[in-house]
């Protein structure tokens, strides 16, 4: 097995194992027998705006718990010093986090409504899950303490909330979209509504290119804010 | 193999420097002691030339090149034991030892057995199985020793690798770092242990509060500033023990001790060789702990 292979794995077991994947489960499980008393037309809707609030919540929360975790075991030091770049370390934690959260909600959508509908939120899905593990596991990086963390989880609400209005029909401009989160949001959006595919290209675009952007800022913090190594992280 | 010129260095925001012009060569295939007392600044010594700090003023190579030109590829030829334990917890030894050895690089079947032998070799081979959050401290240290030896680097650095373990176990690391030693690698010892430090290293450096009064080989130390004596023990007429020290040079001509000798019965005679430590007391004028 190669050393990403094995880096991923080890990330899986470390969710798994702190309690992390139990924990989306039975997050999941509540929202299955709520979602469950809607009727069927409805479900889909619903979902997409329980989908968007779950997922923001577990990548930010979830992200930023791993991060912790990682710093009071004190891996960081001995992890910097193998010859391993740090990008491969996030982008581990980033796939095992995000497919955490894409399997639940993707189960929940298969559990409650058919399977065609459910396939077309799979993208919004997807691309939410991405971006917002990736914005927890860089808060982690960047905000040192708890209390930052807080603060940041309450203000940034105000610019992850404003997606999910345009997502819930309270507010019609599809600028909306170009919000961080915004893509992925409108993307369940066009999911659950017949919506012409050019947006949907546009929407897929707008989120990989925070997500991106994300990553990168991460890095560069990681670089800053990390103790030194030989050859930069 | 260890360069270091007027080395100096700050921690950010401090108002005086931690290193105050380090000068001192590690060859290859030796053994080097950085001894001192707490604070004096082993530690940080250490994560400069394994690159953990940065911003240091003056000159660090390591095998021959200036540490700002080492690039990430240096850490497959440096293993670093450190101070504090630090392992994922939810991981059992095995698993965090096959980790590590992929981020080395190691094929899984060239880590499999040398992770199994270093497990052996440091007594944790029953406790592979278990997670490190169910480790003792000496456990950790001692896993964190094996993870050191993992790449089988050319320079070691450990940083007090006995502290915290049992006589035993101590004397089993002891007994590996002299095997690592014996394969012609080189290793950079840090420690306030007196006896590690006699026991291993070709030649130590005594470091006082961010500056190196003196480096040599322990031998040699001792034999020019150490004293050795020969304690006498008596008892007096009043049933007292009684006990004088004298120098063991020139003691069958010391009048002092001759006398002494005849007042008495004699309980006990022992002989005492100098201590390293008696040595970094006398030349440092520090005490060590
Ligand atoms: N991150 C830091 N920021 C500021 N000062 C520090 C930092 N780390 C260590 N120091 C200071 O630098 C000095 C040297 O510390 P260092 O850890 O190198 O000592 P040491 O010789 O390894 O001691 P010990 O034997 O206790 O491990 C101490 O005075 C310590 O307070
Ligand atoms: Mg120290």
């Amino acid at each position: 097995m190669n050393s990403f292979a094995l880096l991923l794995l080890t990330e899986f077991k470390f969710q798994w194992r702190h309690g992390f994947v139990a924990a989306a489960i039975i997050v999941t499980l509540i929202w299955a027998a709520l979602l469950s008393l809607l009727p069927a037309e409805q479900r889909p809707f619903w979902f997409s705006i329980v989908a968007s609030i779950d997922v923001s919540a577990i990548g930010l929360l979830f992200g930023y718990g791993l991060g912790m975790l990682d710093g009071s075991q004190h891996i960081s030091p001995a992890l910097r010093l193998t010859p391993i770049r740090s990008i491969w370390l996030a982008l581990s934690r980033l796939i095992a986090l995000s497919a955490l959260t894409i399997l639940t909600l993707s189960l929940l959508a298969v559990v409650i409504m058919p399977l065609q509908q459910a396939f077309a939120l799979f993208p919004g899905i997807v691309l939410c899950a991405f971006f917002f593990s990736s914005v927890g596991i860089t808060a982690a990086r960047r905000l040192a303490s708890i209390n930052q963390f807080l603060i940041f989880f309450a203000l940034s609400g105000m610019v992850w909330a404003v997606p999910i209005l345009y997502l819930a029909g309270l507010l019609e401009s599809p600028i909306w979209v170009m919000l961080p989160s915004g893509g992925a949001t409108a993307l369940l959006k066009f999911g659950v509504e017949n919506t012409p595919l050019v947006m949907g290209v546009i929407a897929c675009l707008v989120q990989l290119l925070w997500t991106v952007v994300c990553v990168y800022f991460g890095e560069r913090w990681a670089a800053v804010n990390y103790e030194h190594r030989f050859g930069g992280h | 193999m260890i360069h270091v010129d007027q080395l100096y260095y700050r921690y950010p925001g401090q108002h005086h420097d931690t290193l105050k012009g380090l000068s001192f060569q590690v060859a290859p295939g030796e053994m080097f002691g950085f001894l001192g007392p707490s604070g004096s600044g082993k530690s940080t010594t250490q994560k400069l030339l394994i690159g953990l700090l940065h911003g240091h003023r003056g000159n660090a190579q390591l095998f021959n090149k200036d540490i700002a030109q080492w690039r990430a590829d240096i850490y497959r030829r440096i293993g670093v034991g450190f101070e504090l334990p630090n392992h994922y917890s939810k991981l059992t030894a095995l698993e965090n030892m096959h980790l590590f050895a992929s981020l080395y690089g190691l094929s899984k079947s060239q880590a499999t057995p040398r992770i199994q032998q270093l497990l052996a070799d440091t007594g944790l081979s029953d406790q592979a199985h278990l997670r490190t959050e169910e480790f003792s401290k000496g456990m950790k240290m001692r896993l964190n020793f094996a993870r050191a030896l993992l790449p089988n680097p050319d320079l070691l650095f450990l940083d007090e690798p006995t502290s915290g373990l049992d006589p035993v176990n101590a004397s089993n690391i002891r007994n590996m770092i002299r095997q690592h030693k014996e394969q012609g690698k080189t290793i950079f010892l840090t420690t306030h242990n007196m006896y590690d430090a006699d026991e291993l290293c070709d030649r130590v450096a005594f470091m006082v509060d961010g500056e190196l009064k003196k480096i040599d080989a322990p031998r040699q130390m001792k034999k020019q500033f150490g004293e050795s004596t020969v304690t006498l023990e008596q008892r007096n007429d009043a049933g007292q023990l009684i006990s004088a020290d004298f120098p063991l040079q020139q003691l069958a001509d010391n009048p002092a001790f001759l006398q002494q000798l005849a007042r008495y019965p004699v309980e006990t005679l022992h002989s005492k060789e100098a201590s390293l430590e008696d040595v970094f007391i006398k030349v440092t004028g520090a005490q060590l702990t």
